[in-house]
Order: C-alpha cells, then structure tokens, then sequence
C-alpha cells in the first residue's frame, strides 16, 4: 500500500514540478543593483556632478589631486617617453582623451583629469583661459608643460581646412566655456602638426585616428590614410611612399614580429588576417603602452578605453587592409591584438624608429 | 585481520530478518515513525522521488539539448530546470540516498539494532523535504553553485525560497551528521575493531558537522544580502564575491564527499556479504577514510581556480592537496579489487543483481577517478577544462556512476528486508544494463563534449559536427538511463506484492556452485507468481 502511495505521489509531484517549471516558469528576472557605491560617493558628495570637471569648485580638493606615487609613475613614463617628452613640446602628448570626458559613466568623470597625462588637463586650462574664465585656483597640478606649451601656442600650424577636427574640439571643450575655434586649435598642436603632413585626407585620416572615441594621435606617428588595397591609391595620392611592410596576423603572432623603420620615413602597412578567428589590429606609441599599464594598477581605472594611435577592432579572417603611417619621432611603437589573452598568447609586434633600431 | 562485517549476519541472524516492512505499517507510523528502518526506507522512498524529479527535469532539458538551436523553450526555463536539476540531485537524492541505506545497515553492522537520536534524523529528513518544497515553489534559475552577485540578482521575487532552501538543507545535513557521530561514538569495543562502515560514518558524520555551517551561513548571508540588511557579497554595494567563492566552497568541496563517504562505506559492507570473505585490508580502509576526511578540506579551491587567481603558492597548494587525494582512493580501489582478485567469486555474487551494480559502480568511480587526474592540474584545467563539459562528465561519473549506483545496489540488498518479497530478476536485470550502458555512454560523450570545449550552462549551440552528434547521443543515453529508472520503480512497486517471498530464511545465501537441489538466489519472476 505504501509503496503504490510511494509511486502514485511521486508521479503527482512530478507532474506539478515539472507543470510549474516548464509550463509556468517564473518570469525571466533581472534585478538592477539597487544602489551601488558610486551613488553612496555622490551622496558623500566625493563626486562632482558630471560636467564641468574643471570650472568645479568641487574638484579642487585632494580628492582628485594626482596621488604622489602616481606623479612619479608619470614622472618615469615621460623619462621613459624620451627626448620625444623632454625636447618637444610643441607636440604635446596625447591630446584625443578629452572625449573621454564625454563618456557615460559617471565612474569615468573624474577619469580625464586625474588620470594622466598632465599636457591634457593643462591644455583643458588653457583652453579655459583663453576664454577668460581660468581660476588658477582651480589648477590640479601645474607643470613645465604649461608654460612650454603656450609658447608654441603663439605659432600655432593652423589649417583652416580642419574643419572636423575642430568641430570636435570644440565639440568636447569648447561649448561651454564659447571656445572659438582659432582657440581650440590651438590646443590641438599635435594634431595640427600630425596632420598637416597630409592635408589632402584629413577628413579622412581625422576619423580614422580617433575611431573609437579616445582618439589619441601621439607623438611620433601618424596615420596619413587606411583602406583596402582597392581604395588605397587614390588615398595617398602625392603621398610619396618611402617602405612598403607585409604583417600577416595568425594565431597566436604576427609576421614579422619587428621591423626597423627611419624617422621622417612614410610607410605603408599591408596587414592580411592569415589566421582563422577574429582579431584586432591596435597600434600604440611607447607612451600610450605606458598608460595602459598604468592604468592596469589603478583597479578603479580598469574599464576604460585604451588610446591607440590607430585601432581596427575587428579584423575578420581573410581581410586584407592597408594602412600609410608617417614616423616623426624615434622610438618603439608596437602592434597588436588586444582581444583577451591574444597578446599574452604572441600577438604583438613592434616597429622601431630612428637611432633605436634593433 | 578479521573483518566483523564479514560475520555479521551470521553472528545477528536474528537482526537480518527479512520482513514485510513497508506491508505492515500504517501510513503514519511510515511518516512518523523514529524506528531506524522506517527512517531509512522513508528517505529511500524520498530520494528515488526526488531523483524522479531530477530525472524528468535533465530529460527535458536533453531533449532541447539534443539539437542546436531553441525547440521547446528558453535560457529562463532551461536555467531553471538546471538548477533544480542539480540541487534535487545533489542535496535531495545522491546524498540523502546513501546516508538512508547506511541508517539500515549501520545499526545492524554496529550490532545497536537502533539509532541513537533518532528523533534528530526524523528532524533531518522533514528539514529537506520542506527544503525541496521551496524550491518547487520557487523554482530559482540562480545555478545549484548559485554564485553571488548573480544568485543575488536573479530568481524574481521567489528567490528568498531559494535562499532559505539552502539554510534548511544545511540544517538537514548537520543533524544527520550529529546523529551519525553520536551513533558511532556509541561504539563499546575498541577502536580497532569499528567496521569499516563505522569509519566511513565517522568520517562522513564530521565532513558534515564541519562544513554546513559555511552552507548555511552563505545561505543566510544571501537572504540577509537579498533583503538589503547585509552586503557581504553583493559587489555593488562593497561585498566579496571571494568571500562567497571560499565559503561556499569550503562547504562545497567536502559536500562532494557527502555522498561518496558512505557509498564506500556500503561498498565496504556488501562486497564482503557477497564475496563470503573479509576486505583484503581494513588498515588501508581505515587510513583512507582518515586522509580523505583531512584532505577533503584544504582541495576546495580548485573548484573555481581559473576565475579566481591568488597568489603561486596558494595554488600550487590546492593543486598539491588536490593530487594527494589521490592516495585514499587509490587505496580504497584497490582494496575493493584486491578483495575480489583474492579468490573465486561465488555464483550467487555473480548472479546477484546488487553485486552487479558494485562492480559496475567501480568500474564507473574508476573511470571518473582517472580523469579527474586532469581536473586537479592548474594548466589543464585552467585551459581546456574549466566551465566544460568535461567537469560535469566528471561528476556525473561518481556522482551517478558510483554513489547513485552503489545505493542502488544497497536498495536491490535490502529489498527482501523492506517487503519480505524477492525483486524481479530480469527488470532488474534489464535495469542494471540499461544504466551501464546509458551511464557510461553518457558519461563518454560528455568527456568527448569537454574536449571539444562544450560549454557549460547553455540551452543553444553551434551546430558543430563534433557538438551536434556527441548530444543527440547523449539525449538517447540519458533516455536510457531514464526508462532504467522506470523499470527500477517498476520493479520495486510491483515486485513488493508479485515478488518471490523469501520467508525468514536469509535471501542472499553464498553458493560456490549452483546445485540442482536448492533454489536458483534469484529465480525467475513467472515460476513465482503462479
């Protein structure tokens, strides 16, 4: 008797569990986090609404003052940048993090200032100067840069053809403090200088080297056109090429792994996808590698975009494209695909310039 | 050395009586009743409910699996089905199974004919069936880990069942612990002397008092997580989903030996009550259940080693520990093959169904064993191995391989002392096939499935050749085991009234050879019934 009690109740119970689970399940549910840390700093009033980061009186405690050990970590980075860091200043350093400051989450507000890269949040208060609503007091951390900068700032290479950029320019900075665009181009030397080497596809060439939004054109390289083969000819027209390099990618490297290149030399970069998975094609001056590392030790810092100097992030197997970089400065610039693990798997290469050659 | 499980029939005849158990009793005194066998016989009934229900859920979801693409329904069902699947199999069935046959055949084996606070394992067994209600009712999708933030996050406004099922399952297994302990310390004679089951339950009653409470304080901390009174390990309010990992896991890594401990131990007493000779060694017994006890708790890292990354030595240790585990189930294997490899094995072991499902159930622990020499290496598992196929394959394998057929086994050795009836040899017969075949099948293919990097936790895939085979097939082996199950029932509800009656004479009698003169052990079904 039990047991067909046993058997009859089980073959019941089955039935309403599986009716329940298959039948009616539950309502697929996600529940937003409820209040996140972030919102406990704002109420703390630890961070500043988003939006004027500089103008803000709130910004001028310690709070986003660089760390000591971070000044000296920036400090090595630019010795290890080299004569590019010391000597030139008229090509200031990296100059397209300041759409970061147009980015979403309101974690990365503080980011464009505090993270770095001085010349950045210098130029942010010259721009703010010019405009004659500077506040000294409102300076995170005065440097050399500063004061070097706004000497080459009187002889700006201004190209009026530059509409694009500028836009952007004042886009990000500009808008609310009525930047005029003569201004904002002025603090755009290193892209004005980048650039002015190839005036002809700069339309063209200003999407390219900010295409993901942080858009960094560094020191020392530059991209002058990218496209498949089919469109490259009529890109680089007048564009005298002085080297041609073949980089195939595969699991896991690239081929070749380095090559020398001369300064001032123009050279066209054919990377064919020889591999059978997706991959990316990331090409990062010595001081943009610096950035990432230390940003990896930062864990707050951890999501932000990388800046490349010119980034494909997706290259498909089988693609073929072509990319005409100009090198202006020596130095090591290294390629590579930074899909996770790739890099760590082989996939990184480097070009060096100038009187560094291996 | 001699071996007193070997004896102990003999010397308590008395206590071996085969009865009608299950025919004599009213439904309440079945459902209430402290006297050790109803208490085990209840929670057989139970956890063969419960695997019923686990069953029919893995063959749902089997049958979405056994094709790419979505048939039948989605992520939120098949996540549901899943983890109801695990934790009714882990904490309702596998566990449960095997702790109810040792509560039959530890008072006899101990010589007590009666457990010690018995009252306690009545409290044990209602805890988990109120636990198993809950998840019914709640039917969470948060995975039988149910790693936090996602178990935090998931579920809907149910979830909190989930969470205070895992509280009452903790609850369920440290009483049962505590009695277990209480019922071995009650041991009178010398230590060298406790049966190689009582070992197994005083291991297995300390993994169980020691590692609940870190299941029922993950439990609770989610409730109180969920309810916004704590944030222990929800991230986005400052919590450590490390916390939980090493938690939850200091738990975890032990409870997979919850079930394993006491199938040794009945694997330690049926072999000799079939072999008609004692273990090759106890001592070697002794010393594994001893290492395994020690060693269970300083593994349990390895169970989420590539997500969570310390520092070189604390992995080298785990791995280290990890690979130690090796030499007690090294020594209990070869104990149990020695055992057999010492002299002849009678016929009536070779035609007993429950000494069939013993030797299927160590070659399938031999099995899972050998792979799992992949599973404890870092790089291995780290690369190819972890959130694969592979690892299921690998507990599925001793899981239901070894613990779940070892039950069984001990189910079919009982059966003549629950219903005073004999079982059907030929369903039994076709059931101890069915699941070799379907286990290890399954098994296999779920290995072939890890190698080529089949993820875990998913209602689609790609239609990969290697992919798309490898599950139709596993579909059909998981059929199989499934209509094996369904003859077991079968067997086991019609047989306590159809079944040959043994009458008091023991039903496992030892014969070197058959003789014309005496009854065939398991006679055919259709002589019986007429």
């Amino acid at each position: 008797v039990i047991l067909r009690l046993w058997a009859v109740f089980t073959v019941v119970i089955v039935a309403v569990a599986w009716y329940l689970t298959v039948i009616v399940p539950p309502v697929e549910h996600q529940a937003t986090t409820s209040r996140t840390l972030l919102e406990q700093y704002r109420t703390d009033g630890l961070v500043p609404e988003p939006g004027h980061l500089v103008l803000s009186d709130e910004i001028g405690h310690e709070t986003f003052d660089i760390p000591e050990e971070d000044a000296i970590h920036l400090a090595a980075a630019r010795r290890n940048a080299g004569d590019a860091m010391e000597e030139s200043t008229d090509v200031g350093m990296t100059m397209g993090e300041s759409s970061m400051g147009e980015m979403d989450m309101g974690a990365d507000k503080m980011v464009p200032m505090t993270m770095t890269e001085l010349p950045e949040a210098d130029s942010i208060e010259t721009a703010t100067e010019s405009a004659g609503v500077a506040d000294e007091d409102h300076a995170i951390e005065k440097d050399h840069l500063v004061s070097d900068f706004k000497e080459h700032s009187d002889a700006p290479v201004v190209d009026e053809d530059h509409p694009h950029e500028m836009a952007s320019v004042a886009d990000e900075h500009g808008a609310d403090h009525e930047t005029s665009e003569q201004e904002s181009t002025q603090l755009m030397p290193g892209l004005t200088n980048a650039g002015a080497h190839s005036s002809r596809n700069d339309a063209h060439h200003g999407e390219t080297a900010g295409g993901h939004g942080s858009g960094g054109i560094e020191v020392g390289i530059s991209i002058l056109a990218e496209g498949s083969s089919d469109e490259m000819p009529s890109l680089i027209q007048g564009i005298h090429i002085d080297h041609t390099a073949t980089i195939a990618m595969h699991e896991w490297g690239y081929d070749p792994m380095s090559f020398n290149v001369g300064v001032g030399d123009v050279v066209k970069l054919v990377i064919s996808h020889k591999g059978s998975i997706p991959h990316e094609f990331m090409l990062m001056g010595e001081l943009g590698m610096e950035a990432v590392n230390y940003r990896l030790q930062r864990a707050d810092w951890n999501l932000l975009e990388h800046e490349a100097i010119f980034e494909r992030s997706i290259v498909m197997p089988g693609e073929v494209f072509e990319l005409v970089v100009k090198i202006h400065k020596p130095g090591m610039y290294m390629y590579m695909c930074m899909f996770p693990k790739h890099m760590q798997f082989g996939m990184m290469g480097m070009v060096m310039a100038g009187e560094i050659m291996m | 050395v001699e071996d007193r499980t070997a004896t102990t029939e003999k010397v308590h005849a008395a206590m071996w009586q085969p009865t009608n158990l299950l025919g004599q009793l009213t439904v309440k005194e079945f459902l209430f009743s402290n006297d050790y066998r109803v208490i085990s016989v209840k929670g057989i009934l139970a956890s063969l409910l419960i695997l019923a229900l686990g069953g029919i859920f893995a063959l749902t979801f089997r049958t979405e699996l056994a094709y790419p693409d979505i048939q039948f329904f989605g992520a939120r069902t098949y996540m549901g089905l899943m983890t109801l699947h695990g934790m009714f199999m882990v904490f309702g069935f596998v566990i449960p199974i095997v702790l109810s046959v040792c509560y039959y055949l530890m008072p006899k084996v101990l010589k007590t004919d009666g457990l010690l606070w018995a009252g306690w394992l009545q409290a044990s067994f209602w805890t988990l069936i109120a636990a198993v209600a809950l998840l019914i009712i709640g039917r969470p999708d948060f995975t039988w880990t149910f790693y936090a933030p996602m178990s935090l996050r998931v579920g809907g406004n149910l979830v909190w069942c989930g969470y205070v099922a895992i509280v009452l399952v903790a609850v369920s297994e440290f009483l049962a612990g505590a009695a277990l302990l209480r019922n071995v310390f009650a041991w009178q004679d010398s230590w060298k002397s406790l049966p190689l089951l009582g070992w197994a339950m005083l291991t297995e009653g300390g993994l169980l008092i020691l590692s609940t409470p870190a299941l029922a304080l993950v439990g609770a901390l989610l409730l109180t997580d969920w309810l916004q009174l704590t944030a222990i390990f929800d991230t986005a309010r400052g919590g450590s989903t490390t916390t939980f990992l090493w938690m939850f896991w200091f738990y975890g890594h032990p409870a997979v030996y919850l079930p394993l401990v006491p199938a040794i131990g009945i694997l330690y007493t049926l072999l000799p009550r079939f072999l008609g000779r004692p273990m090759w060694s106890r001592q070697s017994g002794i010393i594994a259940f001893v290492l395994l006890f020690v060693l269970s708790f300083v593994v349990f890292h390895h169970h989420f080693q590539p997500n969570v990354t310390r520092h070189g030595w604390v992995q080298r240790f785990f791995q280290i520990m990890t690979l130690l585990i090796f030499i007690p189930s090294t020594l209990h294997v070869f104990n149990w093959i020695a055992s057999l490899w010492q002299g002849p094995i009678p016929i009536s072991a070779r035609k007993g169904i429950p000494f069939k499902f013993l030797i299927g159930a160590i070659a399938m622990v031999i099995v899972g064993g050998v792979t799992g020499y992949l599973n404890a290496q870092i790089s291995v598992d780290s690369d190819f191995i972890h959130n694969t196929y592979w690892v299921p394959a690998h507990f599925h394998a001793m899981f239901l391989g070894f613990c779940a057929q070892v039950a069984i086994a001990g189910i079919y050795f009982l059966y003549p002392y629950f219903t005073g009836r004999m079982y059907h040899s030929g369903l039994a017969e076709a059931h101890f096939w069915m699941w070799q075949l379907g286990i290890f099948s399954k098994v296999m293919l779920m290995y072939a499935l890890g190698m080529a990097n089949f993820p875990r936790w998913v209602v689609d895939y790609l239609p990969l050749p290697e992919w798309v085979t490898a599950q139709f097939w596993l579909t059909i082996a998981g059929y199989l085991i499934g209509l094996g199950f369904a003859l077991f029932v079968l067997n086991v509800v019609s047989s306590a009234s159809r079944g040959r009656p043994v009458g008091a004479s023991d039903p496992w009698p030892i014969m070197e050879t058959p003789l014309p003169d005496v009854p065939a052990p398991t006679p055919v079904w259709k002589e019986t019934t007429k």
